[in-house]
């Protein structure tokens, strides 16, 4: 019985690998689990190794030929009477008639009955039986031999296979195909079963709801092309103009009052996206991000252009301690959100704007660092801040995002540009 | 439902259910696999909230008739599972029936045409072994 050898499944990535050298010639015996030929995938040089005994016949792909998963490599001509891999599923039509005929002429009754060939199968039963079981067993044992190998056992061509049990158990448990690869098979063939991904699955412990919310607005906003612009601020005017105004507005307060009349003078970036028209909203709505046990919450202030400091300063603290206590009462459309990293000693970082929304205003650290005065001739020693704008590409460029950044910083160096002048 | 397991399901009806549950203790016995063994009792109406439930706690399925094959009631359970229960199979769902070819006379031939204890066991077997 001639048994082929096909371009197995490595891990889920690749579809396709180069053959790269024989470690069999053709003719040889080569042993159940042998390898016989190596190959290269993109990641790694790996071995193929033999899916059954018997002698190698032929060679179907010279050094250097690139072949799909699946392809035939070789032939293997089986000649040990035990079936091939794909045999012992369900007994070879030749070795079954030559028992049927065996077993019938010891019987002697069946073997003078002129009956379909398919009824022998009944004077065959105890020996079918014995034959499914060791089939049976031996692939049990086979996927329990077969982990953790290096040598990947050549695939019968349905290595791959992921049954719709398993596929469902996938969209349900939120992995994707590419997962299987770093699980372990137990199934025929070492294929991944539903057991082997509830397995999987209780390794860890669930995320939470608000994690899962983060994760999933996360990669769904990781789709779009993000840019991030970055300048330095001087902080000084804003920290000495702070104390004069009633709450001692934090500079995320400024910032979002800057941006948000940045954006009023006609940015491009004040556009939200739908599909590919830009809608502009009649007023800017700033999401704020707020660091919470398991996650973050991004509760949105209304209106932000209308708001002076002072109040706005008391309706961001109310959002930001009712978002603490897990309760947002507004998460709705924003057209961008300010992000106050500097609150954990960073410079700068690239926050990630939310799912629609164009951009994320970032706020560094503040720092003392030296500023070259032409006119004494000297370092003076300013503070400054690096401010950050992650912005998507596909609404505006990086010169719109410049812009944009440099009107801000323009308001929080002059920060008395900031109140509101009724 | 006449015997419940967690490996492979095995509907039946009628005089198949008794040769059924036969295999299911063999295969309990020698093979450590245990089957649902579920009697239709009724072909129509069809038990379909039963047969959707047990495939989708096993994903393995074999109809078991001493009917032909083409176009039965096997058939309609299979066609069933599969556009109701896809989702929960884990290998390609089989049937046993009898041999394609006229009900015979004799009692060895007769025995030869209508799935026995051994080939249910076998049937079983392969679909685990998938």
């Amino acid at each position: 019985m001639r048994q082929s050898v096909r371009m197995p499944q490595f891990g889920e990535s690749s579809a396709e690998a180069t053959v790269v050298a024989w470690l069999v010639n053709p003719g040889d015996l080569v042993s159940s689990e042998q390898e016989l030929v190596e190959v290269q995938t993109e990641k790694s040089l790996l071995t193929v190794a033999a899916p059954a005994s018997g002698r190698l016949s032929e060679q179907c792909a010279e050094p250097g030929k690139k072949l799909a998963v699946g392809d035939i490599l070789a032939y293997i001509e089986v000649l040990s009477d035990e079936p091939a891999a794909k045999g012992a599923a369900g007994p070879a039509p030749t070795a079954n008639g030559s028992h049927a005929t065996a077993n019938g002429a010891a019987k002697g009754a069946h073997a003078a009955s002129p009956v379909p060939a398919g009824v022998h199968d009944i004077g065959t039963a105890p020996k079918t039986r014995a034959r499914t079981l060791t089939g049976h067993r031996r692939r049990q044992q086979d996927g329990g031999r077969n982990d953790g190998r290096a040598a990947v056992r050549a695939g019968t061509g349905d290595a791959a296979f992921i049954s719709p049990r398993v596929r469902s158990l996938l969209v349900e448990s939120g992995l994707k195909v590419s997962d299987l690869a770093t699980m372990k098979g137990s199934g025929a063939d070492g294929r991944v079963t539903a057991e082997d991904i509830q397995h999987y699955l209780s390794q860890g412990e669930a995320m939470s709801s608000v994690r899962q919310a983060v994760a999933n607005a996360m990669a769904r906003s990781w789709t779009r092309p993000l840019a991030t612009v970055a300048r330095n601020v001087r902080m000084d005017a804003l920290l000495a103009h702070r104390r004069t105004i009633e709450g001692r507005p934090s500079a995320t307060i400024y910032a979002m009052r800057a941006l948000a009349l940045a954006l009023k003078e006609g940015n491009p970036l004040a556009c939200r996206l739908f599909g590919n028209r830009l809608l502009t909203p009649a007023h800017v709505d700033l999401a704020v991000a707020v660091e919470i046990d398991d996650g973050v919450l991004t509760p949105v202030v209304r209106k932000v252009e209308e708001l002076d400091l002072p109040k706005l300063t008391q309706v961001v603290e109310e959002v930001i301690a009712k978002a603490r206590d897990g309760r947002v009462s507004d998460a709705g459309d924003a057209v961008a959100a300010v992000s106050n990293y500097g609150t954990f000693g960073l410079n700068w970082a690239t926050p990630i704007p939310l799912p629609g929304q164009g951009l994320i205003l970032g706020l560094g650290a503040v720092r003392a660092a030296p500023d070259w005065n032409p006119a004494t001739k000297s370092w003076d020693r300013i503070r400054e801040a690096e401010f950050t704008v992650t912005f998507d590409h596909r609404i505006a460029d990086g010169g719109a995002a410049a812009r944009l950044l440099n009107a801000l910083a323009e308001m929080i160096e002059h920060p008395e540009r900031l109140v509101r002048k009724d | 439902m006449r015997r419940t397991g967690s490996d492979c399901t095995l509907i039946s009806w009628s005089g198949m259910v008794h040769r059924c549950l036969k295999a299911a203790e063999v295969l309990a016995r020698d093979y450590e696999v245990e089957c649902q063994v579920v009697d239709l009792r009724c072909v129509r109406p069809l038990d379909t909230e039963t047969i959707l439930a047990s495939v989708a706690k096993t994903g393995r399925v074999v109809v078991v008739t001493e009917s032909w094959p083409f176009g039965g009631i096997a058939a309609e359970v299979l066609a069933l599972i599969t556009s109701e229960g896809f989702q929960h199979l884990d290998a390609p769902p089989k049937r046993l029936c009898a041999q394609e070819v006229p009900v015979p006379f004799h009692p060895d031939l007769y025995a030869a045409h209508t799935p026995d204890e051994m080939r249910i066991a076998e049937a079983v077997l392969d679909t685990m072994a998938f």
